[in-house]
């Protein structure tokens, strides 16, 4: 199939239609007007789409609101990113924060910052430097969080789930959590399922797995462990059993 | 009645798989979102499968997992068989076609409630096109009246239907391939499908 589609290129302050490009590369202060299909996208500054975006891949700097849904290939994120609708992707690389009213989709993705997702996380490999705060369930075959911040989720359901807490705040990360937050940094979440979990300053009603690691500053009221169970004398668990 | 339920630690305990493997088959849409039944216990939340689908789902899972990828699977895993009719609701909640394709599709036949194979398939077609945004609804009535009058005088046989576009009028035809052909310049190929590969396709989506 042949198909002609052109780029659209702008540097300035502007609206733009929606439709099929080829590339779409923006600077400035940009708002398209309805959809966009397009194979790559790429936003500096501060973007505004009211519509669907579909992208092949992307790169978004600076402020960005999407008022629909989020469809795309790898894409790299920086600073304050808005979903309104769902996000479907196969590789995100996020470092700021990122807020998504709907859904997630994805096959991996990577997040230093604060991810927050109203509905369900799904993905192969979820790894979080930061805070996260998922409003259903996070299911991942390889969950890896570092507490930044404070973080909440319903559940957590995966393969392999290790949360954990630097002894301090480096890097870039240091600038975004400043140390008040650092010390908040900890996990609350109604259930944990995994085959193999170790845990870190988490609270947590119930957690399920096959082999189960409970560090400190943990308060699990209650582990089922299929396997092993191993806990720090620090850590407050009301009850487990092997199941 | 009453469907009987199975734990989630029975059925760990009966099938041999993992929590992981478990959610990786939910997340790959394997194992349907509705079958898992949450309910709370004297321990808390617990949640509760159908159990005689869950472990005929499995079962089939383990047994196909060594042939195909698990985004295969998926689509096979819809249970209908391929000579198959087909309820306009049904294509909807199977998503198989849109709403508007649907209805397009009911202007141009009048109304409808059943549909055979070829139906579905036309439909298909026609939602494939609409939904990659190179055709318009105009156009999709085009198309869908050339595949009604002439796709069944292919037999059969493989073909291809190409949309046409020449300064915005567009047409559309059906040829047996493979073959070559030349036209005019100024005119441009918007679309080309393969019935072949749509059959596929589709079979695939609802057998």
């Amino acid at each position: 199939m042949t198909e002609t589609r052109g780029d659209m290129r702008y540097s300035g302050l502007m609206t733009m239609p929606g439709g099929s490009y080829r590339q779409v590369s923006v600077e400035g202060v940009i708002t398209i007007d309805g959809g966009v299909d397009c194979q790559e996208i790429r936003t500096e500054g501060v973007f505004t789409s009211n519509g669907d975006i579909k992208a092949g891949a992307g790169r978004i700097n600076g402020v960005a609101t999407i008022k629909g849904s989020l469809e795309s290939g790898d894409m790299n994120v920086n600073g304050e990113f808005r979903i309104e609708g769902d996000l479907s992707i196969r590789d995100l690389k996020d470092e700021g924060r990122t807020n998504i009213k709907g859904s997630v989709a994805a096959e991996s993705i990577e997040m230093r910052g604060e991810l927050t997702v109203q509905g369900d996380c799904n993905a192969e490999i979820f790894d979080c430097n930061g805070a996260l705060r998922i409003g259903g369930t996070l299911n991942a075959g390889d969950v890896s969080v570092s507490l930044y911040g404070p973080s909440n989720a319903k559940e957590i359901d995966g393969g392999k789930i290790v949360v954990k807490k630097e002894a301090k705040s480096i890097g870039i990360l240091s600038t975004l959590f400043l140390p008040i937050v650092y010390g908040k940094a900890r996990l609350t979440v109604d259930t944990i399922e995994g085959d193999e979990v170790a845990l870190e300053h988490t609270t947590a009603k119930v957690v399920r797995g096959g082999t189960v690691t409970i560090g400190d500053g943990c308060e699990i009221d209650l582990v089922e462990y299929r396997g092993d169970f191993k806990k720090t004398p620090s850590a407050k668990v009301l009850k487990y059993v092997k199941v | 009645m009453e469907e009987e339920l199975i734990s989630k630690k029975e059925l760990l305990d009966i099938t041999g798989i993992s929590y992981g493997a478990l959610y990786r088959w939910k997340r790959k849409n394997l194992i349907p979102e509705e079958w898992f039944i949450r309910k709370s216990t004297f321990t808390g939340q617990e949640t509760f499968f159908p159990r005689d689908k869950i472990l005929a789902r499995i079962e089939k899972i383990k047994n196909m997992k060594e042939d195909l990828s698990l985004d295969d699977l998926a689509d096979v895993l819809s249970p209908t068989p391929t000579s198959v009719t087909m309820s306009k609701e049904e294509l909807i909640k199977r998503n198989i076609v849109t709403p508007a394709a649907l209805e397009l599709c009911l202007q141009q036949y009048g109304s409808m409630d059943i549909f055979k194979f070829e139906k579905i398939l036309f439909l298909y077609v026609l939602d494939k096109a609409l939904q990659s945004g190179d055709v318009s609804i105009e156009e999709g009535k085009l198309l869908l009246g050339t595949l009604t009058e002439n796709y069944e005088k292919y037999g059969g046989k493989k073909c291809e239907l190409v949309f046409l576009r020449k300064m915005g009028v567009s047409t559309c035809f059906l040829h047996g391939s493979p073959c070559e052909f030349y036209f005019e310049t100024g005119a441009r190929i918007v679309l080309r499908i393969d019935m072949g590969e749509r059959i596929e396709e589709l079979k695939i989506r609802i057998g």
